[in-house]
Formats: C-alpha cells, sequence, structure tokens
C-alpha cells in the first residue's frame, strides 16, 4: 500500500526519487489521483510555512517543488485521463522592461505547488501579452513581477488593460522588491504579495473574493 | 598569491539605499513614547538621535516583522516636515556617510529609486541626497539609479569636491549614460545584464562586457575609467551563478590586463540563504583571488581588512566556497552546517 505520508515527507524535504516511486506505486494501486495530489500540495503548504518563518531557505524551497514537479510528471496522465484539472490558472510574467525573474520564478514555483496551472510569460512582458494569454487560458490569476522601480510604475497599464480586456472577474496579483501594498492599491491590483510563499496565500484570497 | 594582490580593494559602498531594510522589534529600530517607530544613530557631533519612521517608509503589515525601510525614512524626513525633522533625516544620512567612510568606503552609492514611484519627484531626492551628504566625508560618491534621468540629476546636483562621482550604471539598454560619463570626466560601472535577456553564463558575461567596454572607449572613455560588473546572481536559485561570475572576471582580467576595474554586487550572491556574512567575506575573497578590484559591497558588514585575514584552510571556508562555486549545489553540505551551528 502506497504511504502518501511518506510521499508528503519526501516532498518536504526534497527527496525527488522517493517522490516520483511512492506516486508511481500509489498510482499503480489505483489510489484517487486527487488525494495523492492532495499529499504533495499539503507537503508544499508546510514548505511555504517554513519558508516564511525562516526554518527554511530558498533552496530548499526549491527542490521540494522540483521533486513535487516530477512526481506530478508520473500523476499527469491518470489525472488527464480522469478530466480532472487544476481549479485555476494563472498567467505570470516581469513586468516590460524588466529582466529580473528570480522572484516570478519563485511564485511560480509555489503556485504550481498549490496545484494552481501556471502559464508561465517569461519577461519583459507587455500589457497586451498579459491580456492575450489571459484570455486564450482562460485565466483567474495575473501575476506581474518588477524589480526596478523604473519599470514597476508599468505595471498600472497592465492592470488597465486587463480591466478594459472584460476578462471576468480576473485577479491581478503584484509583487517585486520596491512594490509594496500602497503602490498595489494605488493601482487598483487585488493582492500585493511579499515573497513567494505569500503569495499562495494572497492568490487564494483574492479568488475567495471572487 | 592573488592576481591583484597589493592592489587596494575599491570598496563601493552601497549601503546608502532606499531599498534598505531593518525589522521593526529589531535592534536597529527603537519606539517613541507613542509606540511609533524611530530609528536611533549617533550624530557628527557624537550626540545619541532619535529619527521617527514616516508612515511611507514603512512596508508589510503591522507588527514586530514589519519593514521600516531606513534610508527611504531619512530622506523622506529630510526632504519634508518641519525644521527639526528635516534635520534629523539630514544627520541619519551624514552619519551613515561617515560610518561607511570610516569602513573603508571608496565611493559612497546613492541609490533613491524606491523612495517614490514618480520620476520627478526621484529626480528631486537625488538632487537633494546628493547635497546633503556630499561634504559629510572626503570620499567621492557613486550615483545609482535604474534611470539615465536620476544619474544626470546626480551629477548635476554634484560639486565634485571629493572627485567626479561615479555613474552606476550604463548597460547595453543604457548607453547614454556613457555619454554622461565621457562628457563629465566620470568613472562608469558597466553592467553585463543583456539588452534582451539576463546572461546565462560566463561567455554571455563577457560578451556583453566586452560590447560595453568597446562602447565605451568608441566615446573617449579610459580603460581606467570602467569598471564592469560581470552581473552576480544568487546561488540559491542557481548554483552555476557564483562559478559563472568568477569565470568572467578571470577572463575579462587576462584580455585587459590590470588596466580595467573590475566589480560586482557581490552580495547578491548569498541572497536567500542564511550566514550571509559568511558567504559575502568568502565571495568577496573568491572575486578578489579571479582578479576582482572592486565590489559594490557594504564595508561595514563585509570589511575587506577581515577578508584579507580569513582562514582559508577552515572548514566554514570550504563549505561557503563549495556552495558558491556550484560543487555544493543548493547547499545541501552548508545548510546542514549551518543547522548544527558549525558556520560560527
Amino acid at each position: 500500500m502506497a504511504n502518501l505520508a511518506a510521499l508528503k515527507e519526501a516532498v518536504e524535504v526534497g527527496d525527488r526519487a522517493s517522490a516520483v516511486r511512492i506516486t508511481r506505486e500509489a498510482v499503480d494501486e489505483g489510489l484517487d489521483p486527487r488525494t495523492i495530489l492532495a499529499a504533495m500540495t499539503a507537503a508544499m503548504e508546510v514548505i511555504g510555512t517554513r519558508f516564511q518563518n525562516q526554518e527554511i531557505y530558498v533552496p530548499e524551497m526549491l527542490i521540494s517543488a522540483r521533486a513535487m514537479k516530477e512526481a506530478t510528471a508520473v500523476l499527469e496522465p491518470v489525472l488527464v485521463e480522469a478530466g480532472i484539472r487544476p481549479q485555476h490558472t494563472a498567467v505570470i510574467g516581469t513586468i516590460k522592461g524588466d529582466l529580473h525573474d528570480i522572484g516570478k520564478n519563485l511564485v511560480a514555483m509555489m503556485w504550481k505547488g498549490a496545484n494552481i496551472e501556471v502559464i508561465d510569460l517569461g519577461t519583459n512582458v507587455s500589457p497586451e501579452r498579459f491580456v492575450e494569454a489571459a484570455r486564450e487560458h482562460g485565466a483567474h490569476l495575473v501575476g506581474i513581477s518588477a524589480l526596478l522601480t523604473t519599470t514597476m510604475v508599468g505595471m498600472r497599464d497592465v492592470v488597465a488593460a486587463i480591466r478594459a480586456a472584460d476578462l471576468g472577474g480576473i485577479k491581478v496579483i503584484i509583487g517585486g522588491a520596491p512594490v509594496t501594498q500602497d503602490f498595489a492599491d494605488q493601482i487598483g491590483a487585488d493582492g500585493y504579495a511579499p515573497d513567494a510563499a505569500s503569495a499562495v496565500e494572497v492568490a487564494r484570497e483574492a479568488l475567495r473574493a471572487g | 598569491m592573488t592576481a591583484m594582490a597589493g592592489r587596494p580593494f575599491i570598496v563601493i559602498g552601497e549601503n546608502i539605499h532606499a531599498t534598505r531594510v531593518v525589522l521593526r522589534g529589531g535592534s536597529r529600530v527603537a519606539a517613541l513614547p507613542d509606540g511609533r517607530p524611530a530609528l536611533p544613530f549617533t550624530d557628527e557631533a557624537a550626540v545619541e538621535r532619535l529619527l521617527p519612521v514616516p508612515d511611507a517608509a514603512l512596508d508589510g503589515p503591522d507588527g514586530p516583522k514589519q519593514r521600516v525601510k531606513h534610508v527611504k525614512a531619512a530622506v523622506i524626513a529630510g526632504m519634508g516636515g518641519d525644521g527639526a525633522a528635516a534635520e534629523l533625516g539630514r544627520a541619519y544620512l551624514r552619519a551613515m556617510a561617515r560610518r561607511q567612510a570610516a569602513a573603508g568606503a571608496s565611493y559612497l552609492d546613492l541609490n533613491v529609486d524606491e523612495v517614490t514611484t514618480d520620476v520627478e519627484a526621484r529626480i528631486a531626492a537625488m538632487r537633494w541626497l546628493v547635497a546633503a551628504i556630499e561634504d559629510a566625508t572626503d570620499v567621492p560618491l557613486a550615483l545609482d539609479s535604474s534611470s539615465a534621468a536620476v544619474l544626470g540629476a546626480g551629477l548635476d546636483a554634484a560639486s565634485r569636491r571629493a572627485g567626479a562621482p561615479l555613474l552606476n550604471s550604463a548597460a547595453l539598454d543604457r548607453l547614454d549614460v556613457l555619454d554622461f560619463a565621457a562628457g563629465n570626466g566620470c568613472g562608469v560601472v558597466l553592467s553585463a545584464t543583456g539588452a534582451g535577456s539576463m546572461p546565462a553564463n560566463a561567455d554571455e558575461r563577457v560578451a556583453n562586457g566586452r560590447a560595453l567596454i568597446d562602447a565605451a572607449v568608441a566615446r573617449g572613455l579610459d580603460l581606467a575609467a570602467l569598471y564592469v560588473d560581470s552581473l552576480v546572481l544568487p546561488v540559491a536559485v542557481d548554483p552555476e551563478a557564483g562559478r559563472s561570475f568568477l569565470a568572467a572576471v578571470r577572463t575579462l582580467r587576462a584580455a585587459f590586463g590590470a588596466g580595467l576595474h573590475l566589480t560586482g554586487g557581490l552580495s547578491n550572491v548569498s541572497f536567500g540563504l542564511p550566514a550571509r556574512r559568511l558567504l559575502n567575506d568568502v565571495f568577496i575573497d573568491l572575486a578578489i583571488a579571479a582578479g576582482a578590484d572592486s565590489g559594490i559591497i557594504d564595508p561595514l558588514a563585509n570589511d575587506p581588512r577581515r577578508i584579507a585575514g580569513l582562514d582559508r584552510g577552515s572548514r566554514a571556508y570550504r563549505l561557503a566556497s563549495d556552495l558558491l562555486t556550484g560543487a555544493d549545489p543548493y547547499g545541501g553540505e552548508f545548510l546542514v552546517a549551518f543547522r548544527a551551528g558549525e558556520l560560527a
């Protein structure tokens, strides 16, 4: 019998081999793929909390996310076959003119860990591309990241373009070193995430607000 | 024996930045009788004083872990408010400048980009800051911004009493900064960030550096005025990042000889990791060994004199060095040692 507690543990410590092996066992035994996935998202939730409490550091968050990614790849065909898709989709990218993507990559990773489907648009993303991608993928969330104060101001244009595009109740979450809650309020963003771990909770809250 | 042995290490003191954060509840933040946060400091006349923190310099939810942007707080206080608050803000920054100079800074790097999102206000802040601290020390200024207009404003405001300011920085998409440097007799930092993407390895860093050096020389700048920043990225997210930077430094030093300055924002390497002082000390040491003769660092946190005396045979040095050069990817070994208290 596949041990889902051990799967959760394997993701928490970033043990890729064990995470993949247990996932395969669980799939072979015919366990509900949603239950298997839930063990992994629970692990990533623990990781996020530990990171926020400064009990673990960025590399450890990364290796946990990688363990989950490899194990999820094993699970993917089963999820597809059962018609199970993540409940929410996000598009994410750095603001136009900004090539700094470390923060954006960490947020994308944590959102994936929370079972949000993430479409990563990369760096230097124009407002038009954010809108197009959000429409194409039926996104519920848009994540925008900036490291530079000179580029950060462009977030206002993205928010305006999203609002003008009539994409339903789509939520815009912003973050990056120079970004503040005040700035998020000023430009009408739905949420501000001060770091990658809190981005998960901020996204959930924004989605709950409906 | 290092490539640059005997040459002074040029510290571009990075600490007078509006980005800099201290935590409420930490030793750097006190409280006023009404509970509002304030920054304790010792002014130029050795008097202990308290700078109240304006709300605009607070970041994140109220509470003991709230972040206080302390330089931003001083700039806002200095530029606005009543006479007494303005004098406190100015005194805070001048005291910082003197501490940086006493710790061995060769330049005082000034960055006001996060004071405000408004470009005109940012220009005004740079002008104000230059005037407020320029005569506090005998150390020349480095003007730091991602906006050429802000650099131009700082340049315009500088009296140059301690020498021409260093401009930080030009890049392939900011070549106009080279024109400022050439037209004003300034040194200039050349940032190896690419025009459309970040350099992924040592070769791309070198290629960007060379393209910038060529552009600078074509404008009549001497090699001795150029400080190539080969871009330090965190090893926490890319185990090769430190090694790529060091390899680029070695290549550029071999290609251009001693006439060119090689620098970098060396403390970036330890983002997302614990024991940052140790990691930064060791990375500065490795950078010097690779041929760097300058660093954009905080000399109060990473004193080059202490670094020169590091025990390179110690276990802590080896663990840090392995993490920084990709031999201990993601710091498995380093983090175990850190948690066991073995890096102290």
